[in-house]
């Protein structure tokens, strides 16, 4: 029995920052994409939006007379150090109710023709008309996603959006694994098998393949997996999988995953900053493609 | 800027009661705190996961105390105070756990967040109070706090999680004034073991146009730790790891390493080399001594070799080689004496070696006094032990002897000299076995890369006493590697040097009439030529003494302008311009440049002496401040979507009298410089704090980009 890559959810895309002369306000960035003002966005650069601070280092003197004629003894080795920096940020997360709606979009991805419903506060589903399915785009700290009223610009149909908030425009990359240059990006997969037999069928195990080995950085990732067996009331406990950057052959595999009945049961796969894509999975299920003779031998059809 | 006090407790430790802690929370950061029981960590007890830090006083006193007290940048009449609170559990009676008071600048309470037994919360501001209508705070749940404080016209407004809870209009407090103070986590005794934690704290006044507004919303404070070097890195990295993973920390009053009591640490009269990398955490004081290395036992009358570094009243604060022949106090003789004020912090290689009855030390490669000959047959001794890092009588240490700091790789080897020059010092861990040619001389050999205090040679066993143990430091060899501590770690830091230049100038016989000395200039301009004479004339003439030592210190008075013009050197001799000089116990004459820096190294020193010589044609060594270190930053946490200010936080101190000033900025991804202040640095480690806001300089903001790529620039400025 094999399931397929189902519904995805969690952001998928990275985004690279702009820097527009005069810096676009998300409005003008509407306005500008809407218009087809493809020249505005001509200068690509990886920050946006930073203070423009005077430089002071250069008015600094860097050699002084400390004194003249100190006695040997005491020292004029002044060697200031540091053991400890550290930066402080105050950070926030999008506030309730500052994530408008906006208008519908549409992108083509990887040969998916994708529609885009921002529904602000209810969240960003996307629509992929190629294989019939939606998914739910969110940024952390956002409800939904932040890259918003998008288009496609120039050769290439590169897909390009504003942002909730900043005056930045984002474009979607498919080959960047963090997103916004910090972010690990959120993946969820899920996919189930439904039966409306009353006999527990074991599973012997689950198993995916995809791009195992191409992780955001070097520190391990943690794929995870649990299941739910009343069609995601409520859910088992999560069992990770740690992956490793450059591991592209090894086996990822779950073993002894109990039994259910019906309704049947539903798999979520995991990961923050893991697979950037999953090529399938594989689920083993002891006589599942023998259910009804097994249901009839169990009542005494069948001698 | 609108953001003027942040802190996410992240930077102190971790602890109750903790020395460590409470040093560091005192350390330029808060003007008082409960030093009996303040407690910083990670998590909050009922939820160990969690991954901010907090903040909570966890003594109850009948009084009433506060974990900490902290004075405001400068005292206003209005404020915001964002804070995440949460408590274990409700108190058993009102107004005797707060959150927060309020304190003009004569630490008077203008007011009071009391948490009450019925989890309302209640503002107290002397004759009165103004309280939430019902509960609004429930046991072992984290809420963000938000207050606007304006003591001009006594209001006061609390929202929690955005919901306002409390407001107090023009309320007659019993006592007024601008804020200027403020506490933290209040507790009593009469309120049961309630204890209020707080986290996330961030101040705000109202001076321009960008996030001063009321409420503002949640927000938390991320501790952003270096884990990159920037390419420009002027500061030189000083981590506590020498050669290999291991060192041996000798901190502890009483630690140090004993060998085993035999006749094969015995030197005798033949060749032997005893060598070892040091670290001093902190020099000896007064008649204190710290003792590097000897066999040297006192009150059996054993005493054989030992080196040590006195302190200012013991042999003028010299390092010291002596030896006795026969174990007894009458036969001992100071053989090397170096008058040397090693940098706390900075590892030095170590060495005496003796090659054919020419006895020498060194540092850093470098013969420092003179080769002394040295004959002697050192008392041997099969009852006294070795002894690395302190002096012992038999296998107890003595007091006031200990080497307040770390060694690495130190190395007996008896029987072969292994220097007798100048050499290279070492860079890596001493060859073992068959890479090294005197190996089989080697009796003691310790790199203390393993766990366990040992003798790599497999000889004989080591002992540590006190608390003598070989630690793996956590640092390497990067700048961020060294000052990534989230908790303060002095012994492991990065430092800029500002170094005067020296040279030496040693004589082998009394110098002739005649002969000269050129160091330096009289003013500025013209050479200072000091001519050695029989009997002085003019300006600039220096009486030659009846020895060396006395030649000696009529030229260094007549090059510092000191005592004896007119009888030791020429009346209208003036005191050098570009350098000082001082008489080392060698007799050899050392001379400083006035100005540190590699100006220093172009100052000539040239003689005509038919017995003696400069150690080189100009002064060496010195060195400018070096150019600025960059760092990058650790990502922010995952949901952050919103930065308002970014505040640069350091601990800083310096290394002695000289003045030194330092400022920390902020570089954006594109180039743009916020500078922080400039301050002056003071000797003992103290956190500073630089906050860099977009507001009101610009419009435009920081973001999580900006931050992420952006650097922290520390500089040396004077």
């Amino acid at each position: 029995m094999t399931i397929a890559k189902a519904a995805i959810s969690g952001q998928v895309a990275a985004a690279v920052v702009y820097a527009g002369t005069p810096e676009p306000r998300t409005s003008q960035l509407a306005a500008m994409l809407t218009l087809g003002l493809a020249a505005r966005f001509a200068a690509v650069d990886a920050i946006a939006a930073l203070v423009p601070y005077a430089e002071t280092a250069a008015a600094v003197s860097m050699t002084s007379a400390i004194a003249a004629l100190v006695p040997y003894a005491t020292g004029i080795h002044s060697l200031p150090a540091a053991s400890a920096i550290a930066e402080l940020a105050v950070w926030g997360t999008a506030p309730p109710g500052s994530e408008a709606r906006t208008r519908a979009w549409a992108f083509v991805f990887d040969g998916h023709p994708c529609y885009v419903l921002d529904l602000g506060e209810e969240g960003t589903f996307i629509y992929d008309t190629s294989t019939s399915g939606w998914a739910k785009f969110s940024t952390d700290g956002y409800v939904g996603w932040n890259m918003r009223i998008g288009t496609t610009w120039t050769e290439g149909n590169r897909i390009i959006g504003g942002d909730t908030f900043s005056a930045n425009a984002w474009e979607m990359d498919p080959d960047t694994l963090i997103d916004e240059g910090f972010r690990d990006i959120y993946h969820a997969a899920t996919g189930g098998v439904a039966t409306r037999s009353r006999v527990y069928l074991g599973v012997e195990s689950l198993r995916v393949i995809g791009s195992m080995g191409s992780l955001d950085d070097d520190t391990p990732v943690q794929f995870s997996l649990r299941f739910s067996d009343d069609n995601g009331k409520t859910w088992t406990a999560t069992q990770d999988i740690t992956l490793t950057v450059g591991d592209f052959g090894g086996e990822v595999a779950w073993r002894s995953l109990g039994s259910f009945m019906a309704p049947g049961r539903v798999f979520e796969l995991t990961d923050y900053g893991g697979l950037q894509r999953i090529d399938g999975a594989d689920i083993f299920i002891e006589d599942f493609d023998d259910i009804s003779t097994k249901y009839l031998k169990q009542y005494g059809v069948y001698e | 800027m609108s953001n003027i006090i942040v802190d996410g407790f992240a930077t102190y430790g971790i602890g109750v009661n903790s020395s460590a802690v409470n040093a560091a929370l005192l350390a330029g950061v808060y003007s008082d705190i409960n030093a009996s029981q303040v407690s910083v960590g990670q998590g909050l007890p009922w939820n160990t996961s969690d991954t901010e830090w907090w903040l909570a006083c966890t003594q109850t006193f009948s009084g009433g105390a506060y974990a900490v007290r902290r004075s405001m940048p400068t005292a206003i009449s209005r404020a915001f105070f964002s804070m995440h609170v949460a408590v274990n559990a409700l108190p058993t009676s009102n107004d005797q756990k707060g959150v927060i008071d309020f304190r003009n600048a004569s630490n008077q309470i203008m007011g009071q967040l009391f948490i009450e037994s019925t989890g309302a919360l209640s503002f107290n501001f002397g004759n009165g109070s103004a309280d939430s209508s019902g509960p609004v705070i429930g046991a072992e749940t984290d809420y963000h706090l938000e207050m606007d404080i304006d003591t001009a016209s006594k209001n006061f407004t609390l929202q929690v999680n955005g919901v306002t809870v409390i407001t107090s209009t023009a309320a007659a407090w019993l006592h007024t004034g601008n804020l200027a103070q403020f506490a933290l986590s209040l507790n009593s005794s009469a309120g049961g073991n309630s204890n209020v934690y707080v986290g996330s704290l961030i101040v705000r006044d109202t001076n321009g146009s960008y996030n001063n507004s009321f409420p503002i919303g949640d927000r938390r404070v991320a501790t952003l730790l270096p884990d990159v070097d920037d390419a420009a890195q002027g500061w030189a990295v000083q981590p506590l790891h020498r050669f290999g993973p291991g060192v041996l920390a000798l901190t502890g009053s009483l630690d140090g390493v004993l060998g085993a009591a035999s006749a094969a640490s015995d030197l005798g009269s033949g060749d032997f080399t005893i060598e070892g990398s040091f670290r001093f955490a902190a020099l000896p004081l007064a008649g204190n001594k710290a003792v590097l290395f000897g066999k040297w036992g006192e009150t059996a009358n054993q005493r054989a070799y030992q080196l040590y570094l006195g302190g200012p009243s013991l042999e003028n604060g010299w390092l010291v080689f002596r030896t006795s022949t026969d174990g007894t106090s009458g036969t001992v003789v100071e053989k090397i004496q170096w008058a040397w004020q090693p940098t706390v912090g900075q590892w030095y290689h170590i060495a005496v070696s003796r090659n054919a009855g020419n006895l020498q030390l060194f540092i850093d490669g470098v013969q420092v006094g003179l080769t002394v000959t040295d004959t002697d047959t050192y008392h041997a001794t099969a009852l006294e032990r070795p002894v690395l890092g302190i002096q012992v009588n038999g296998i107890t240490a003595v007091a006031n002897t200990f080497l307040d700091g770390w060694n690495d790789e130190f190395r007996m080897t008896v029987g072969a000299a292994r220097y007798t020059a100048n050499f290279a010092p070492p860079t890596d861990k001493f060859p073992r076995n068959g890479d090294d040619p005197l190996w089989a001389d080697v009796i003691w050999l310790s790199g203390w890369d393993s766990p366990s205090i040992s003798n790599d040679t497999g000889g004989f066993a080591l002992t540590g006493i006190g608390t003598a143990n070989a630690l793996t430091p956590s640092d390497g060899s990067y700048g961020w590697q060294v000052i990534d501590k989230s908790a303060p770690n002095d012994t492991t830091f990065i430092e800029a040097s500002l170094i005067p230049a020296t040279g030496l100038l040693t004589l082998t016989a009394v110098p002739a009439n005649t002969e000269t000395v050129t160091v330096g200039t009289k003013d500025g301009t013209a050479a200072a030529v000091y001519t050695f004479k029989t009997a002085i004339a003019s300006a600039f003439d220096v009486l030659i003494g009846a020895s060396i030592s006395a030649s000696v210190d009529n030229l260094v008075a007549a090059i510092n302008g000191g005592v004896g013009a007119g009888v030791t050197y020429g009346t209208g001799t003036t005191a050098n311009f570009d350098v000082t000089a001082a008489k080392q116990p060698s007799s050899q004459m050392q001379v400083t440049a006035n100005t540190p820096g590699t100006g220093g190294n172009s100052i000539a020193s040239t003689e005509t002496l038919a017995n003696g010589s400069w150690a080189s044609a100009t002064l060496t060594g010195g060195l400018n401040i070096p150019g600025y270190s960059q760092f990058g930053f650790s990502h922010l946490p995952r949901g952050a979507v919103i930065v308002d200010s970014v505040t640069l936080l350091s601990r800083q101190w310096k290394s002695d009298a000289g003045a030194t000033t330092t400022t920390l900025s902020f570089v954006g991804g594109e180039g743009g410089v916020a500078a922080g202040a400039t301050r002056a640095i003071s000797g003992t480690p103290t956190a500073y704090f630089d906050t860099i806001e977009e507001d009101p300089d610009t419009t435009a903001g920081l973001t999580p980009n900006s931050i992420l790529n952006g650097l922290v620039r520390v500089n040396r400025a004077t």
